[in-house]
This record gives structure tokens, sequence and C-alpha cells, in this order.
């Protein structure tokens, strides 16, 4: 499916930038978790988003992506595993789908953990990253899950449906994935168990795996006045680009990626 | 003082019903069916196909032993990043036309080949010269990161 922008992430940045690429005429995807798995939604009192006071997270994103569905943003559930430019566009792919688009907006929040030992080494000899994808090369086989949101406990039951034998570890902290020529076992916080794969189902990838050669210092994502990446098309906002880690701040950074986002899209038009 | 917001959110997924749909030939799942359909990037798509080989177990052996250089891409219909992959790998097979073999390999119906190259990511794409296999990539990456693999090896 072909749109204009691509909104990584649906929480305040994400659904700014997306009612602000609608405001400029231009068609927009957002790719996100389901609305609760952010981490604002457990936020039980937000006192610092101006003019609304004692705001509660939930309330305040379920005002945000009404705001957006209303200016005729379109949704879809699910984590965006790779992205990559070929010609003008860039395609992303999403779960076992991909879409593509002039310009993309990254407003994935604040990936939340470092990799684990044996996690790089062991990619494609055991270490996946999209149980949809990869599952049907591990039928039969027992396998561990690492899970940090309800949607992946459900794609754990993929994996089960399919024939895999899923070991689920659930919010684990600190894991090591051992094994030599490939993955023989995975070790969570104490409990050890043999497998043949390991699938980490992060709530979001790395900006970096995402987009390899993306500018970041110290995690965060590098972006100018504009919200611009160093990469062509590809804008940051929200947490993703550092703190303050605060509503205001994001949702500010993505009227600005959206806006910035919207023009590099219709700049593509213009010259046809 | 506490402010109000009203909260009558319904998600996403309970409200809308997938839909299939073809892109560029290729069946995909969207949240919606909406949005036009764009292949503007696959203006020579008629071509491109030709140019790409997609390999059977009982030819791969021949087919990639014969070419002097190969890129086979592992990959299956199911799976997304292989399908953001399909159009790069098309655009190559045409620009290495002549001088490597360009193929594909569904893993879903080989999976003897894929056992054989150990596949357990998709895409995952080899780079053989005469058969014997020299790099390999795991995931879809940008054009320029196949091109430098065939590149050094030409």
């Amino acid at each position: 499916m072909a749109y204009d922008v691509i909104v990584v992430g649906g929480g305040p940045a994400g659904l700014s930038a997306a009612q602000n690429v609608r405001a400029r005429g231009r068609t927009v995807l957002v790719v996100s978790n389901p609305l609760e798995e952010n981490p604002l939604w457990k936020a039980k009192q937000v006192d610092n988003y101006l003019g609304l006071p004692g705001v509660s997270g939930a309330e305040l994103l379920t005002a945000f992506r009404r705001h957006a569905e209303d200016s005729g943003a379109e949704f879809q559930e699910g984590r965006v595993l790779s992205a990559l430019r070929s010609g003008e566009d860039w395609y992303v792919s999403i779960g076992n789908t991909m879409a593509q688009a002039k310009a993309v907006v990254l407003a994935a929040g604040v990936a939340r953990g470092k990799k684990f030992p044996g996690e790089a080494e062991l990619l494609g000899r055991g270490v996946s990253y999209c149980a949809t994808c990869d599952g049907m090369l591990y039928r039969g086989k027992r396998v561990a899950v690492l899970g940090w949101t309800p949607s992946a406990k459900k794609e754990a039951e993929f994996l089960e449906g399919i024939g895999c034998e899923a070991v689920y570890f659930d919010k684990p902290r600190d894991c090591a994935i051992l094994g030599a020529e490939k993955v023989e076992a995975v070790r969570c916080d104490g409990v050890t168990e043999a497998v043949e794969g390991v699938f980490l189902l992060r709530p979001a990838m790395a900006p970096g795996d995402l987009f390899p050669g993306l500018a970041a210092e110290g995690g965060f994502v590098t972006v100018d006045r504009n919200m611009e990446t160093n990469l062509p098309g590809v804008f940051a906002a929200g947490d993703c680009t550092g703190g303050p880690l605060q509503v205001s701040k994001a949702v500010g950074e993505g009227l600005i990626a959206g806006q910035k986002a919207a023009a590099f899209a219709s700049s593509f038009l213009e010259r046809l | 003082m506490r402010s109000k917001l009203v909260v009558d959110y319904v998600p996403e997924g309970e409200k809308k019903q997938k839909n299939f749909n073809t892109l560029c030939g290729l069946e995909v799942t969207t949240a919606s069916a909406t949005a036009t359909q764009n292949c503007d990037l696959n203006k020579t798509k008629e071509e491109n196909k030709m140019a790409l080989k997609h390999l059977k177990t009982a030819e791969f052996d021949a087919a990639v032993g014969e070419a002097p250089l190969a890129m086979v891409d592992f990959w299956a219909p199911w799976c997304g990043p292989c399908q953001m992959l399909g159009p790069v790998m098309e655009d190559l097979a045409v620009r290495y036309e002549g001088k490597a073999l360009i193929a594909k390999v569904d893993v879903d119906e080989e999976p003897e080949l894929a056992r054989r190259f150990g596949v357990m990511n998709i895409p995952t794409v080899v780079f053989l010269k005469e058969g014997r296999e020299f790099d390999r990539k795991i995931g879809a990456f940008p054009p320029a990161v196949y091109t430098e693999a065939l590149d050094k090896a030409l």
C-alpha cells in the first residue's frame, strides 16, 4: 500500500505528526502497538500538559488518537521490522505486510533495553525478531519467545499454532543467548531452557536497527530544527530524539516532523 | 483541579476487518483497502520479472553452478520484509543481467534447499561463485548493500 507518509509509532509524537500530515492534505499510515501498550497509558496523572492539569495518560492518548483518526489518518497495528529506500520510496515492513511512502516519521519512543549477549552473534542462526516471518522454519522445534508486550504473547500463540513448542519468557530482564554455531539455549533471569530458536519481541526495534546508517548519539536519534535525520525523507520526533521525555515536547516535535514530512512528500508531486 | 476528556476509544483491531489486497502482484494484508494502488516503482515490471529467476530444488545446482556469480534470495510470501525486498531484487536482476544470476527461492515450496543452506531467517540473501557460497546477508537492506557484495566479486 502506498502513502505519502508512514509514521512509526502511535504515541503523542506519532499522532501529532499524523494529524499534521493530514492537515497538509497528504495521506498517512500510522503503524503502532495497541494504544493500551503505550507507556503513557499507565500514567494516572499528567500535570504538565498545558491547559489540562491532572489529566490521565489514557485520556490524553485517547483524545490524541481520536483527533488523528478524525483527520483521516489510517492505522495499522503491528511492529515495524525493517525499512529500506529504493528509488524515491521508503519500503517499510510491518509483520507479514509492507507499505511504502515518500517520507517516514520515526516516533517509536525510547527503545528500552540493550542487546543481550549472543543476540547479534547468533542472528540468522536461531535468533529472530519476527515470529510470522521465521516461525515456519522452526516447525516441530522448541523455541523461546522473549516478550515484553501483550502483542508478543499473541505471537507466541501463533508459533504454537503452527507447530512450534514455545517457551514464553514474560518481560525478562537479564538474558543471554547461548550456542557456538547456532542457538542451543537461552538463559533469562537465572532460568535456562534448551531451545533451537529465540524470538525477541521487544515493543519497538532500536532506530539504528530499523534504519541502517541512521545517525544517533547516546542512543537518541540526531535531528535538526526540522526534525530531519541524516537519511533522506526520514524525520524523527518524540522520546526517540532525547529528553525531556514529556508529552508537550513530543507533540511539538511531532507537529514539525509531520509538516516537514508532508512537504518532503509534496516535493515529489510538484516535480511530476 | 482535574480536567476531563471524553473517552470512547475502541481499539483499531476491533473496528476494522482486515482486507486482502494485491500490491504490484503480491498479495498483502492491509488494515484498509481505501488507498490507491501504486506500482510506479515497477515501471519495468514485466521486464524485471523475466530477468529474475525463480529456482526449484531440481534446477538449483545446475543454474547456480553455471553462473560465475549468483545472488539467491530465500523468501516466502507471508513475510513482510521479503515483500519489501521483492522490488529491489527485481530491479537488481535487470541491472546485473548478463553479469550475475539473480534468483529467488521460496522456502515454503523448497524446504530442502532452505535446510541445506541453513536458512533460519527470511529474507536471507546468499552470494555464490560457481555454486560456492562466499557471503550472505540476513534481513532486508538497501540496494547498495547487495550491489557492493556483487561488485566486489565481479
